[in-house]
């Protein structure tokens, strides 16, 4: 093996090592338990590893994309019922009926992510419930092919002739089990899981890196479904019985739990947390009438007292689990050349746009064109819709009236995302980081769209997959280093400096690889030495042939690396031109000393 | 922060601690018989379980007292399944696995009692089923450790339509909830009137728990039934007979009988006046009439569950599904006691030997070929209103 | 058909009443209390005791029963929301701690009264009074004013009163609301105790037709938020228009169609509303949280 391509794990420190033995120590746990342990109590681990199939994928939607989910017990009866109807009605082998109840599940699970495009949150959490309760319904009352309430016989799981053993089904659980944690740890490590973690952070930011929000948010349900129907069908075949009482909305909620006790959006998360919940109450029967109540309370302990679970714990206790190792060769280059050329010479184009906001006129018959490969700035007095302009060009708003030709291409109607593909990275007047995600993975989202490979690649880790992925890293690493940030790299996004969170903005917007950046107040928030910093970065960017489209208050900084500047005020155009000619205007002079001066800080 | 990582410590700690425990055998005493017990204890159906565990108790209560089971004192353990199949089977085989029960009682529910007795069959162990009343749980051939004390649904809905067709009722209307034991009944009534050429004049199904029943009760009106027999469980069949009442369709402008859950005191208090007049069914032992109090065993044992369980405490109990339970675990002793062993197929033989050993429910009898401890010759129509001890009052139609 | 009317109306009031209590909560906090039909259920079981066990007077039993469930509510708040900040939006937490706490309720009080349902005194008695052919208790035509009088009662506070921009300030913006003098933490404890009482008067109303226990509101519980989102979540107008609706579609799916997909088709009305139309009847302003 290639170590180059491993990038994760090249050299471990301490913390890294000990958690690869704590690892390898369950994982032998694991294989020899069959072997100690009563088989009452294998029969509990084996249920243990077939709810940690589910809540795996279910940590897939409401750990890393954050959309909660409350009816994967719905799914979980559907995936049971597809396979034990197809098992005990056609006479399927388990081996056919596992990966039906996959896609059927998964289908349902398309069906029920189709919301989400619209509403998020408590919105989500009753559309799922009610999903939960339909199902549940429907499992009842059709009793043709469900056999109703009274339940549905399963046949055995044959393996060449033979009936699968209660220790033989364990291996098999255990089997799917890591399968599921691999192919999991496979996506969640690629630029997919990046996407789904992206989108839980922040939308606004995840669409405007290009990452398509409806199609990662379906892909993500539908991959939480298509586990919750494996660990169905394996339970459907286990218990040899199933009744809709198996399958109840309580149970969405056990589930859920598991993950946010364990660690949303880990993937240790559901293992600690599903062994531990389903394994647990083995030892409280003493509690007898008080057990439910102690669950409850148990429930609201965990997510106050510890919202990030018990990985999250472990993890602000011994940070140095997350330790990016720089890869083989850093790039002291990483801006990438562009070489486009336009026939007019002008990346962009707007005319004659209007926005409104309710009967506010926030941009008022705007006409502007960027000139390839040159600092374009846009100056102007709070309030004079200069974020509004960025947010039309990137397709954030879209405008009234008007024309916006970007790379002579028409934008309007647009999504971010699409523009974003395009060749437009911003950064954003508040900041808009991936806020849970460490440095180096924020800007590994910003190189979302050079990723080409599909999610059946992703999954098998190829070596197509792996010198993909080592490329963005190395891009990554490489811009933070030019940004001179590159010793934060595992850290949270959220811990660093204001200053230093504008230059990672910035080092994830270039590694998009943009045509045409645009910064929104890029120097708010810098100190001097950062500032002289940031327009070293600029002209270098200018170098590579990216255009800048550049919005500041430091008039100073302005005029030192613009090659034009625009002047706002009240949504239209008062002057344009070189610095100096722009300086010297009579108007903007009136602008600025009648209503900005004295507020400009 | 701190208190966080102890917190998460400690779940580590007795995580790992609990791994070792479910590692290492646990040794049961000597000299000890035990009987587990599976049941619902929570939630909505948590009554069948509280049934079942006083029943239990206090029949190992009375055999403690006379000497044990062979010179062994016996213990119950109870476990709570809160209905649900998976976990039943996951109680019950901790129950044979880690505790090494000698018997089993229960469960409280049919798909739980159908997911657990193909693993008490491959475990060899003796299983009193006192409340679970689904028709297929019964198979001497199937389940051959499997014996019942509890009237079953198919029986309780043959005495039913048998006992109305011979009062002289002609349109025979049913009413019953779409659970596994409401669609089983529906099923059950259709194949005894089919046998006296007869149909129903209406089979009227709601969901259970549905509050508004006043569309069921506008059915059953609307068919004209001369008799209407309950399938429902308790809290909606009382908001049946409120609805009825609103129809001003109750005795004796039709009469209406229902099934065991009706001869609950909670039932007549939740349903107020719409019961009166209400008939029930409960087996003979469980009776008295006017002029014949009981037998005196039964009526001292009543005494005793009145004493321990009085007035709201015991609004949710059932007098002979208490005693049901109760028969299990006397049948228990008795089957050890006779084959003087605790093997499964021993103390089945002995049970199978039994002819009309006299329990607090009533006379059961079993053989090779049928584990049913009673039939609906041994059920009788009663006024559950008129309790005595909480007994029930025959009714001479 | 007049029947199957007055059971819809009946019904509609019940989900009605559920969900104005609902929406107070969400009108300043912008959640959703996953706890209310709990407390609804808490209202069923301290009015028993108020009222059967030791004696009081019905309105008065309602008036102390209010007051302590509102404290329950408030306590609710401190316990499940509060700890979770301002930013409520970013955070589910509170859900599973609402979820959380209605685990806790139900088996406390099972804990305290038993499980089985107890029978609870209608208002205006159990006799049955003729009205168009049509025998009803007293009890229904007061469920459905008492819902009415409440969903006016908040229509007017929200939109009419001091109180009401206060709220609407509150939900729009804590920190302005700082600023503005109002203390948020106020009128949220105010609103949590509205709808603390509201649940404790719906529990009155409720208990004698669904008979009063630990598990009374499990069924309709989920279907009160399913009336608040069908009428626009913070709308009181929308909360008693959804609840009627709702309830009358469940009486027409329960005679039209089968019994048993009732629920079902209940739940798919109230899916598709939230997927096309999220704003619910009454066009209160959806705002995506980005």
């Amino acid at each position: 093996m290639k170590r180059k391509f491993n990038p994760h794990s090249r050299s471990l420190n301490t913390e890294q090592k000990t958690l690869w033995l704590i690892a390898g120590i369950a994982v032998l746990a694991f294989l020899l338990a069959p072997a100690v342990v009563e088989s009452y109590f294998l029969r509990i681990v084996s249920l243990a590893l077939m709810y940690l199939i589910l809540t795996t994928g279910l940590n897939i939607i409401a750990g890393y994309t954050g959309q909660v989910s409350l009816g994967q017990a719905g799914l979980y009866g559907i995936g049971a019922y597809t396979g034990a109807i197809l098992a005990a009605k056609l006479g399927m082998p388990f081996w056919l009926c596992l990966p039906a109840a996959m896609a059927v599940s998964g289908l349902f699970g398309l069906v029920l992510g189709a919301p989400t495009l619209k509403v998020s949150g408590h919105y989500l959490a009753l559309i799922t419930i009610g999903f939960g309760v339909i199902v549940e319904k429907i499992l009842v009352e059709w009793q043709s092919l469900t056999g109703g309430p009274m339940g549905l016989a399963v046949p055995a799981v044959t393996f060449f002739g033979h009936t699968l053993s209660e220790q033989g089904f364990y291996y098999l659980s255990l089997g799917l089990c890591i399968l599921t944690l691999w192919i999991t740890n496979n996506i969640i490590h690629s630029y997919f899981g990046r996407a789904f973690s992206a989108i839980r952070d922040n939308e606004l930011a995840a669409s405007c890196m290009g990452i398509n929000l409806t199609r990662y948010k379906l892909l993500a349900f539908v991959l939480s479904a298509v586990f919750a129907g494996a660990a169905g069908c394996l339970y459907a075949f286990y218990s040899a019985f199933i009744s809709p009482d198996s399958f109840s909305f309580s149970l969405s909620i056990f589930f859920l739990l598991t993950i946010i006790v364990g660690g949303a959006g880990t993937i240790v998360g559901p293992i600690i947390g599903t062994l531990l919940l389903v394994i647990l109450p083995e030892y409280l029967h003493f509690l007898d009438k008080h057990r439910l109540t102690i669950y409850g309370a148990l429930l609201i302990v965990s997510v106050i007292g510890m919202p990030q679970g018990i990985v999250g714990a472990i993890r602000k206790k011994f940070p140095r689990i997350i330790n990016f190792m720089p890869p083989a060769e850093v790039s002291h280059h990483p801006i990438p050349r562009n070489t486009d050329n336009y026939s007019t010479g002008n990346i962009l184009e707007m005319q004659n746009v209007t926005k409104r906001f309710g009967g506010l006129k926030a941009i008022d018959n705007f006409s502007m064109t960027i000139k390839s490969k040159t600092v374009h700035s846009l100056i102007g007095p709070n309030g004079a819709g200069k974020s509004t302009l960025i947010n039309i060009i990137n397709g954030v708003y879209h405008p009234d009236e008007g024309k916006v030709t970007f790379r002579q291409k028409d934008l309007i109607g647009h999504k971010p995302d699409r523009i974003a593909l395009a060749g437009a990275g911003r950064t954003f007047q508040n900041v808009q980081l991936f806020r849970n995600l460490t440095v180096l993975e924020n800007v590994m989202v910003g190189g979302h769209g050079k990723h080409k490979i599909n999610i059946f690649t992703t999954i098998l880790r190829s070596k197509k997959a792996r010198e993909e992925e080592q490329r963005s890293y190395q891009q990554a690493w490489s811009l933070l280093k030019f940004m001179g940030i590159d010793d934060k790299v595992s850290e949270y996004a959220a811990s660093l400096s204001a200053g230093q969170q504008r230059l990672l903005e910035i080092a994830r917007a270039l590694a998009m690889e943009p045509k045409l950046l645009l910064l929104d107040e890029p120097a708010a928030g810098l100190n001097d030495t950062e500032i002289k910093q940031l327009m070293k970065i600029i002209k270098d960017i200018k170098e590579n042939g990216i255009t800048v489209f550049l919005i500041e208050h430091h008039i100073d900084f302005v005029m030192d690396v613009s090659d034009t500047v625009t002047v706002l005020n009240f949504g239209s155009k008062i002057a344009e031109g070189k610095p100096n000619e722009v300086q010297s205007n009579p108007d903007v002079i009136k602008a600025y000393l009648g209503t900005e001066e004295a507020d400009v800080c | 922060m701190k208190k966080k990582i102890v917190i998460s410590t400690l779940i580590m700690l007795s995580f790992l601690v609990m791994t070792v425990i479910g590692i290492s055998p646990s040794i049961a005493a000597e000299k000890e018989f035990l009987i587990g017990s599976v049941g619902c204890m929570s939630g909505p159906a948590a009554m069948l379980g509280k049934n079942l565990r006083i029943g239990v108790e206090f029949a190992v209560e009375e055999i403690n007292k006379t000497g044990g089971i062979n010179g062994m004192n016996v213990r119950a353990i109870f476990r709570d399944d809160e209905a649900d199949p998976t976990k039943a089977l996951t109680l019950v085989r901790e129950l044979v696995e880690k505790e090494k029960i000698h018997a089993f009682i229960g469960p409280t529910n049919t798909t739980c009692a159908i997911a657990i007795q193909p693993y008490l069959v491959a475990k060899k162990i003796i299983q009193l089923n006192g409340g679970t009343t689904g028709t297929v749980l019964i198979d001497p051939k199937g389940f051959p450790y499997s014996f019942r004390t509890h009237i079953n649904d198919k029986d309780q809905a043959i005495f039913l339509v048998k006992e109305a067709i011979a009062n002289g009722f002609k349109r025979i209307a049913v009413v019953h909830d779409t659970s596994a034991l409401g669609m089983g009944v529906q099923k059950d009534m259709k194949d005894v009137l089919d046998s006296h050429d007869m149909t129903a004049a209406t089979f009227a199904t709601y969901n259970a728990n549905d509050i508004d029943m006043l569309p069921v009760a506008r059915k059953l009106k609307s068919a004209d039934p001369d008799i209407i027999l309950m399938f429902t469980l308790m809290a909606d069949g009382a908001r049946l007979l409120k609805a009825m009442e609103r129809l001003d369709f109750l005795p004796p402008k039709v009469a209406i009988q229902g099934y065991a859950a009706t001869a609950l005191p909670i039932f007549r208090e939740l349903a107020g006046n719409a019961s009166k007049g209400v008939w029930s069914l409960a087996p003979y032992n469980s009776t008295y009439s006017k002029t014949d109090p009981g037998l005196p065993e039964v009526v001292a044992l009543a005494k005793k569950i009145e004493a321990a369980y009085p007035g709201d405490k015991g609004k949710d109990l059932n007098l002979f599904t208490i005693f049901s339970y109760y028969d299990c675990a006397q049948l228990v002793r008795v089957g050890v006691a006779r084959s003087k062993s605790l093997e499964a197929d021993q103390i089945k033989a002995a049970l199978e030997s039994l002819d009309s050993y006299e329990g607090a429910q009533a006379n059961y009898s079993f053989s090779s070929t049928d584990h049913e401890g009673l039939d609906p010759s041994k059920l009788v129509t009663v006024d559950a209103n008129q309790l005595k001890h909480g007994m029930y009052l025959r009714v001479e139609k | 058909m007049p029947e199957l009317l007055i059971s819809g109306l009946v019904m509609g009031s019940i989900y009605a009443l559920l969900a104005l209590a609902i929406n107070i909560i969400y009108s300043t906090t912008g959640i959703i209390n996953f706890a209310h039909g709990e407390l609804v259920m808490l209202g069923g079981m301290f009015g028993l005791v108020l009222v059967v066990n030791i004696g009081l007077p019905l309105v008065v039993g309602i008036v102390v029963a209010g007051g302590i469930v509102a404290v329950f509510a408030i306590l609710l708040y401190y316990s499940t929301i509060k700890p979770f900040g301002d930013n409520l939006g970013g955070s589910l937490g509170w859900l599973m701690a609402t979820l959380g706490a209605g685990i806790i309720f139900r088996n406390v009080a099972m804990l305290i009264w038993g499980s089985h349902p107890r029978p609870f005194p209608p208002l205006g008695g159990s006799e049955l009074i003729n009205i168009f052919g049509v025998n009803i208790l007293q009890h229904e035509i007061w469920v459905l004013v008492i819902t009415l009088l409440i969903a006016i009662f908040f229509n007017v506070v929200l939109d009419k009163t001091i109180l009401g921009s206060a709220i609407k300030a509150t939900a729009s913006n804590r920190n302005t609301t700082r600023l503005m003098g109002i203390s948020a933490e106020k009128m949220v404890l105010a609103c949590f105790g509205m709808s603390g009482a509201v649940a404790a008067v719906a529990g009155f109303l409720i208990s004698p037709i669904t008979f009063a226990g630990p598990e009374m509101t499990v069924s309709i519980g989920l279907k009160g938020f399913g009336a608040a989102i069908i009428g626009g979540l913070g709308s009181s107008r929308g909360a008693f228009v959804g609840g009627l609706i709702l309830g009358i579609l469940e009486a027409l799916s329960m005679t039209v169609v089968t019994p048993g997909y009732k629920d079902a088709i209940v739940f798919l009305v109230m899916i598709l509303t939230i997927t096309i139309k999220p704003e619910g009847i009454f066009n209160v302003t959806y705002e995506k949280k980005v």
